[in-house]
């Protein structure tokens, strides 16, 4: 079966400066992976490459897109299988939350769904500019949830979420992957890089690992990728790994 | 579901649209009016049945002459050039994604000016005036962008005042060294105006205007994605850079078209995307059409106030809007502190 998304010998480049070589990551259907790295590492310039939001040259690979080429498709083809939100977004006028989500010209039940999921029911109509850091961080995500494509890039979409909404976010993520789509996120927060299918941690100019939370978060992949000690749990009820940093080193 | 799917939002649909089609009837019932007083008033005054029936080509001869060959075009001049103007306010909001953006204040107007008559000097005349001056505007959008980057909208309206200063240092300079150095001639360039406006200037503006407008109202989805930023405009399926830079050239197109005919002026695409957005909201597929009427009735106003009130003379519809766009951006400065 063709993967949704994978990336095949990519560089990837800030700017000019490459800062990641022959690259090789296949993302497939109904799995949720979690992207880590310390500051500068390169995770937002590797996902929007992946998202084809950046050009690659001539023998630097190819990120094909349920099998084609993404630079030989259109960004219209794009537009309706892969849904990308940068790390910060932001409008220049007073959208209300609708007028945001509409942009996406989702169905309507899919703009209902996606209100529904961020709990934005009640600022609707309220412009993205007088809200909270937070409450326009779930009206984004709302958008890109509307879009209801195969597969979502997002970039680090916990951030400014309350515990409440992060929760509420990895959970509509997780059904979606149940449902086959394909999920990556980029997480500075280690127990909740944990909740996914997948982690991949990049560091040193690499992908340095690759695998399930149980075989990449350990405290010597940790100490090294962040310069912290790792106590590393479990959760009582399910059984879930629990990394949390508790000092610098 | 298949009904679902076609019904995009249609809740959202059906409440904005019915509360913006009767302000849009309202504006064209306004323009109409406004329309209707220019043709009527000047120094032969034309009542209103003379108007009514010149409209179905049974005025008189004297009225019939007066209003095809010298009233008409001035105020169908002064209404293409408003409503022109009207239109940069958007499209300039959208492709530099900041409220403070307008041709007179970003430079593009002044360089439109400078354009026009650099060009004429160098012996470009026979392109006609509003393709040379949208010459000079294109290139002021170009230093802007060059200048400036997306991030700093008050370094780009920074950068722009500069322009704006130095496009008019430039003009006054080159009207003084040029062979019929007379101050009338920068006055009417900065202070814009239609006094001796005929059917040439409109001939020669009309093409332009026509299909920089067709093209700009066609643009509202395109200034839409463009306001969330490049990478999810581009996400959605837009070619932001190219995108960006239609709207900004036809921006600068349409200066070029309204400055050329007139001169300057001032704040009239502020002025109209500031109304309009008070009126119908953010949705550029209604700012873009708004702003064009807006623009069109408060020139039309402008002009037919100025050459009334103080009969034979004339002020120049360009003292109106630069007036009134300046006290604007104090209110707006005050409101943002």
């Amino acid at each position: 079966m063709t993967s949704p998304l994978l990336a095949q010998n990519i560089t990837v480049r800030r700017g000019t400066r490459a800062i990641m070589r022959e690259v090789n990551l296949e993302f497939k259907a109904g799995e949720v992976t979690a992207i880590i790295g310390a500051n500068g590492a390169g995770k937002s310039t590797l996902l929007a490459a992946l998202a084809g939001l950046r050009s690659l040259q001539h023998n630097e690979g190819s990120v094909l897109l349920e099998g084609k080429d993404m630079q030989t498709l259109s960004k219209a083809v794009i537009a309706t299988k892969l849904a990308f939100l940068p790390a910060h977004s932001s409008v220049p006028f007073p959208l209300t939350v609708r007028e945001l989500i509409a942009l996406a010209e989702p169905s309507q039940t899919a703009y209902l769904e996606a209100l529904a999921a961020m709990e934005l029911e009640p600022l609707e109509e309220k412009a993205i500019t007088q809200l909270s850091t937070g409450e326009a961080k779930r009206a984004w995500l709302a958008m890109t949830l509307s879009r209801n494509t195969p597969i979502l890039l997002l970039d680090e979409p916990l951030a400014g979420l309350d515990p409440r909404y992060q929760m509420r976010l990895l959970e509509t993520l997780q059904t979606r992957a149940s449902n086959g789509a394909c999920i990556v996120f980029i997480a500075h927060d280690i127990p909740y890089a944990a909740r996914a299918n997948r982690v991949i941690a990049l560091g040193e100019n690499k992908v340095m690992a690759d695998g399930t939370p149980l075989e990449v978060l350990n405290s010597s992949l940790l100490r090294e990728l962040y310069g912290v000690e790792v106590w590393l749990g479990t959760e009582p009820s399910t059984g879930a790994l629990v990394p949390l940093p508790t000092r610098a080193v | 579901m298949k009904s679902d799917a076609k019904q995009t939002m249609q809740l959202a649909r059906d409440v904005t649209k019915s509360s913006s089609l009767p302000w849009f009837f309202g504006l064209i019932a306004l323009l109409l009016l406004v329309l209707g007083i220019a043709l009527a008033n000047g120094s032969y005054p034309i009542s209103l049945q003379t108007l009514l029936a010149w409209v179905v080509g049974q005025a008189d001869a004297t009225s019939a002459q007066i209003l095809w060959e010298v009233r008409a075009p001035r105020v169908i001049l002064a209404l293409l050039v408003g409503s022109s103007l009207g239109l940069t306010g958007p499209l300039l909001q959208a492709g530099f994604r900041t409220s403070l953006a307008d041709s007179y204040l970003l430079g593009l107007a002044g360089f439109a000016a400078l354009g026009a008559v650099l060009l004429q000097q160098i012996g470009m005349a026979g392109f006609g005036t509003p393709v040379l001056a949208s010459m000079g505007a294109g290139f002021a959008v170009w230093l802007l962008t060059q200048l400036s980057n997306e991030r700093s909208s008050e370094r780009r309206a920074l950068i722009g005042v500069a322009l704006a200063a130095m496009s008019l240092s430039g003009l006054s300079l080159l009207l003084a060294l040029s062979q019929s150095p007379t101050s009338s001639n920068v006055l009417g360039w900065v202070v814009g105006g239609f006094y001796g406006a005929g059917t040439n200037q409109l001939w020669q503006m009309l093409p332009f205007a026509a299909i920089g407008t067709a093209i700009a109202l066609m643009l509202g989805r395109i200034a839409n994605l463009l306001q969330l930023g490049d990478d999810v405009a581009e996400n959605l399926g837009l070619n932001a850079r190219a995108s960006r830079n239609l709207v900004l050239m036809l921006a600068a197109l349409l200066t070029g078209v309204a400055v050329g005919t007139s001169g300057l002026m001032g704040f009239v695409g502020l002025l109209s995307v500031s109304v309009a957005r008070g009126i119908f909201g953010t949705d550029y597929k209604k700012l873009l059409p708004a702003s064009a009427l807006i623009g069109g009735i408060a020139v039309s106003l402008s002009d037919v106030i100025g050459r009334t009130l103080i009969a034979p003379n004339e002020i120049p519809a360009g003292a109106f809007t630069t007036v009134l766009g300046g006290i604007y951006l104090m209110i707006l400065s005050r409101r943002a502190s």
